[in-house]
């Protein structure tokens, strides 16, 4: 808990900013609300969980601040560029970290690393630098040049996360970073983020293992049906809800949502 | 890394490019459909073809037919009659194996084989003769030619040939038998009549076959079998990479990763564009090679093909039409496979893709259809068309040019339509995006068109003008004013009509999207001194070029021109003017300048949608007007540069518009008034170079005007397209 206590007093910058956001879809048999007008902001290292269950909205909310699909109303802002206006720089400014998100078979993990670094307009002397760098720190030194294909779930895992950090982005997305993985690792994953943490990034990250976000989260968000129904530091959260753990936050805010909601949803509380 | 600082996008795009190549070729199914195909594919082909020619050759052989007679007496004297025939229609070149040289139509010499049978028509039911022949009445026949020891006696003498009906053989037989007979009746006639002193055949008119070589070198079936297996090789190279690089890449979960990168979605495709079309070609490669070893091994190729007519040309023209339907291949797919979630869904989409691909296959097979009209510009069905001109050798430069654009510019557009929906919503997220989101129109105004929305608008405009040039033909009879009303709806219709529909349905305000904006006075006065300057070097220049053989207009074409000039002077100047000078030059700069020119720049720099928009000026130019004019290319896209660097400068497409209108209205009143000029000593006939001091004031004038374009202050209005609030 020294990390939420630390963050929350600094003065970092503040690197993302959701403002008002909402997304509707148009399912057969209606208008579905996915998120409904969440609003939080996310300083430089600090590590900002998005809680809640399945269906919550918390991918839904990460792929609206990538860009990959707009917002019905509301706007984001990273690193100072708003998405709407410049969604090349706001693309440039974020790493996504996704369980789902696969690799590219029939490349080795070199080739994989350097396509993205080009992707995101890395100059090649750059790349292979940064490459070289992060091959140490992920311990990916012996599979360089082994094809994806041939990796187990872990290795793949740990390009995954390389290929987040090739381009050095101020911004990370973990979207269930941890999902389908053994505990060595969510070890990594957890070690990851406190490596994100020490580099000054701002990190959003989705779950609904609530341990594993207590451990690694400087602040929370608590999504239910798409709002924003909690948001702060555990020990505010604490105070406002007297549970002790998220877990009992959850089993009350999932009982009695609807009257929770009304009296200390939105942004501010605690902050 | 040198390559880095010299074009950093494209060495970029070189590397995606070498990204998506090197993982579909490392894919084991690339690797089946591009090799192990086609190399198992054509020796099977190949045995099974032997097999049929084989049959088929033991039937072009000599045929045998059995005779059957019911004495030896009759057999031996028909049979010698027979023999005449046989002789006399050897002698005429009927058979294969004559000395003479053998009729166009000849047949190889049946062999005969004569037996006894007592019973005919047992002997036939028991299909042991293919023809009887008897006496009917019985008879004897008495006389043969060059026998003449009966004069004036008549041996008339009927005789039956007998066959089964249920055979072929023994029709083909009897039919032989009788042309023997009528043969070697003739011969004994002729024999009689010079007897009785008269010199002359039996047959008084003797017809005799003469075939001339016709103008189609090659093989018929040659050039329509030939686009039809084109055509199957490319798809077949081209279908699995492009599911794989699309609808695969969301199957295995990096189109998300892939998206959420900060790179163009054009330049994503075109990269994968490339590694489809490179895939395509490589296929299509070897399967001609595959092909070409397999007819030769066989043998089969001298069956096919007519080694004599085959020319050094034939194989770039061949891989010339293979890269055609690739590169069209390569971007329909593309854009099919795009739509699709999954491997699966991508393959039913392509299904009627293929099915339809066969279509235009089977067109090459209609006799009488040329390749101009609409059907020059029909995807697909022009590239069989061309290839079926080109292999009978009768392409002209023309609409070889015309298919080569249309089909480039039909790929730019299914590439701009697969990068609208590769990765769009409703593709990556299917579950949530609905599908009508994918073809909605955006809700908010747009200061400019997308890049590729006015490329999807050029490939339409561009097949468009052809079929509309057609149009004007088609009215050259009528009288000269109808000729230019016509001339007028039609350059309406084609730069004004379609982008102002097509600006209004894609909510682009028009002001800014056309880049109508009030030019400053600088640029105006510089567009008129250029406008009134510049023609003498755009006419210079395109008399180097023809002095330099660098044209393709033919003398023929010029006469036409100068034909229609006389024409239009018939016709009210300010009329003429509007129609051929000022109309033009406002609606082209209306939509290269205004709509292309402002698309072009929000998606690049401003030097590369310069360039970018008058090259596609100098194309339009190219082929439109009715013939291939090369001469135009350098001359149309020098001065598209003028006027796209004019209209950055001044952020108006007013100054362009002035500037093209008075130089094309110089140019139509020069030729307009070129018998007057000439009276007055000013000669400027088609080869002839300008005075010096036209040439020198036009030069003085242009280097100002340029300079003055030079020192004008960058308009700002609309370069910074991003900041729209």
């Amino acid at each position: 808990m020294q990390n939420a206590v630390q963050s929350s007093e600094s003065e970092a910058p503040v690197i993302v900013r959701v403002e008002n956001l909402s997304r509707r879809f148009t399912v057969p048999g209606g208008d579905v609300l996915a998120v409904d007008d969440v609003s939080f902001s996310v300083r430089a290292g600090e590590v900002y969980g998005l809680l809640g269950p399945n269906g919550a909205g918390k991918t839904t909310t990460l792929r609206i601040i990538q860009g990959l699909l707009r917002p019905s109303s509301g706007h984001t802002f990273l690193a100072g560029h708003r998405s709407s206006d410049s969604p090349e720089q706001v693309k440039q400014a974020i790493g996504y970290i996704s369980t789902t998100a696969g690799l590219y078979q029939h490349l080795s993990v070199r080739e994989m690393l350097l396509f993205f670094a080009d992707l995101y307009n890395v100059p090649p002397s750059i790349a292979n630098r940064e490459l070289i760098r992060l091959a140490g720190l992920l311990g990916l030194m012996d599979l360089l040049d082994r094809r994806c294909a041939t990796l187990s779930t872990g290795q793949k895992q740990r390009v995954s996360l390389a290929r987040a950090l090739i381009h050095r982005p101020p911004v990370l997305l973990l979207d269930e970073p941890t999902l389908g993985l053994d505990i060595i690792g969510s070890q990594i994953v957890a070690e990851f983020v406190q490596l994100l943490r020490s580099e000054g990034k701002a990190v959003i990250l989705t779950t609904h293992r609530l341990d594993e976000a207590e451990r690694l989260c400087d602040r929370f968000g608590l999504l239910h049906r798409g709002r924003l129904v909690l948001s702060g530091t555990l020990a505010e959260l604490r105070a406002i809800t007297d549970c002790a753990t998220l877990v009992e936050m959850f089993v009350r805010l999932v009982q009695r949502g609807p009257i929770l909601a009304r009296t200390s949803a939105g942004e501010g509380i605690g902050i | 890394m040198n390559a880095v600082a010299a074009g950093p996008a494209l060495s970029r795009f070189a590397r995606l490019a070498r990204k998506e190549l090197t993982e579909i070729l490392r894919d084991r199914r690339t690797v089946l459909t591009l090799l192990l195909m086609p190399i198992l594919l054509y020796p099977l082909l190949s045995v099974a073809f032997h097999q049929f020619l084989l049959s088929s050759a033991v039937a072009s052989q000599e045929p045998v037919y059995r005779i059957g007679f019911r004495s030896d007496d009759e057999m031996q004297s028909v049979s010698r009659y027979l023999e005449i025939g046989a002789a006399s229609l050897q002698l005429r070149g009927v058979f294969l194996d004559s000395k003479s040289t053998p009729r166009p139509d000849a047949i190889p010499r049946p062999k005969t084989e004569a037996a006894v049978f007592e019973d005919l028509e047992a002997a036939l039911k028991a299909g042991r003769i293919d023809v009887g022949i008897r006496y009917d009445p019985p008879g004897k026949f008495r006389a043969n030619p060059g026998d003449d020891r009966h004069p004036g006696e008549n041996l008339e003498v009927n005789l039956e040939l007998v066959y089964r009906k249920d055979t072929d053989p023994g029709l083909t037989a009897a039919h032989y038998v009788e042309r023997l007979i009528r043969e070697a009746n003739t011969q004994f006639l002729t024999q009689r009549l010079r007897s009785i002193g008269i010199d002359q055949r039996a047959q008084p008119i003797r017809p005799t076959l003469v075939v001339l070589p016709g103008p189609e070198a090659r093989s018929r079936v040659f050039a329509v079998l030939v686009p039809l297996i084109l055509i199957l090789m490319t798809i077949t190279g081209a279908v699995y990479p492009a599911i794989d690089l699309t609808a695969g890449e969301r199957e295995r979960g990096t189109l998300e990763v892939l998206i959420a990168a900060p790179v163009p979605r054009w330049m994503l495709l075109g990269a994968k564009y490339i590694a489809v079309l490179t895939v395509a070609v490589l296929t299509a490669l070897v399967n001609l090679a595959s092909m070409a070893v397999t007819l030769w091994v066989s043998g089969l190729g001298q069956v096919f093909i007519d080694v004599n007519t085959l020319s050094i040309w034939l194989l770039p023209e061949i891989f010339g039409l293979l890269l055609l339907l690739a590169a069209f291949y390569s971007g329909v797919l593309l854009a099919i496979t795009s739509f699709a979630r999954s491997f699966k869904e991508a393959q039913a989409y392509l299904i009627p893709l293929m099915l339809a691909s066969l279509m235009p296959g089977m067109i090459g097979l209609v006799p009488g259809l040329s390749l101009d009209g609409p059907l020059a510009v029909m995807p697909l069905i022009n590239i069989v068309l061309l290839a079926r001109d080109l292999l009978e050798g009768g392409a002209s430069p023309f609409s070889a040019a015309a298919v080569v654009l249309t089909t480039v510019l039909y790929a730019i557009a299914a590439i701009a339509i697969a990068s609208r929906t590769f990765g769009a919503e409703a593709v990556l997220y299917a579950q949530e995006g609905g599908w009508s989101e994918l073809f909605s129109r955006t809700h908010s105004p747009r200061p400019a068109a997308t890049a590729s929305g006015a490329l999807l608008c050029l490939a339409f405009l561009f097949p468009l003008s052809l079929v509309l040039n057609r149009v004007i033909v088609e009215y050259r009879d009528e009288p000269v004013t109808t000729v230019l009303f016509v001339q007028a709806l039609s350059t309406i219709a084609l730069f004004g009509l379609i982008p102002w529909l097509v600006v209004r349905y894609s909510r682009v305000r028009p002001l800014e999207g056309f880049r109508l904006a009030m030019p400053g006075i600088g640029a105006c006065c510089a567009a008129v001194l250029l406008g009134l300057c510049l023609w003498p070097l755009a006419y210079e220049l395109g008399l180097l070029l023809r002095f330099l053989g660098f044209a393709s207009l033919s003398q023929e074409q010029l006469d036409k021109v100068e034909g229609m000039l006389g024409e239009y002077r018939t016709a009210p100047m300010p009329f003429v003017l509007l129609v051929l000078g000022v109309l033009p030059a406002v609606l082209e700069e209306l939509f290269f300048r205004g709509y292309l020119f402002s698309a072009l720049l929000r998606a690049g720099r401003p030097e590369t949608a310069i360039l970018t928009s008058a090259l596609l000026f100098g194309l339009f130019h190219l082929v439109t007007g009715g013939g291939l004019a090369v001469e135009r290319l350098p001359v149309s896209t020098a001065l598209g540069l003028v006027l796209g660097w004019l209209c950055w400068k001044s952020g108006s497409v007013i100054p362009g518009m002035t500037l093209h209108a008075v130089h094309n209205s110089l140019l139509v009143s020069l030729g307009i008034y070129q018998p007057w000029l000439k009276e007055k000593g000013w000669a400027i006939a088609a080869d002839d170079s300008l005075p010096l001091g036209v040439l020198v004031i036009g030069l003085l004038g242009s280097s100002l005007g340029l300079l003055w374009v030079h020192i004008l202050p960058t308009a700002q209005v609309m370069t910074d397209l991003g900041d729209e609030k």
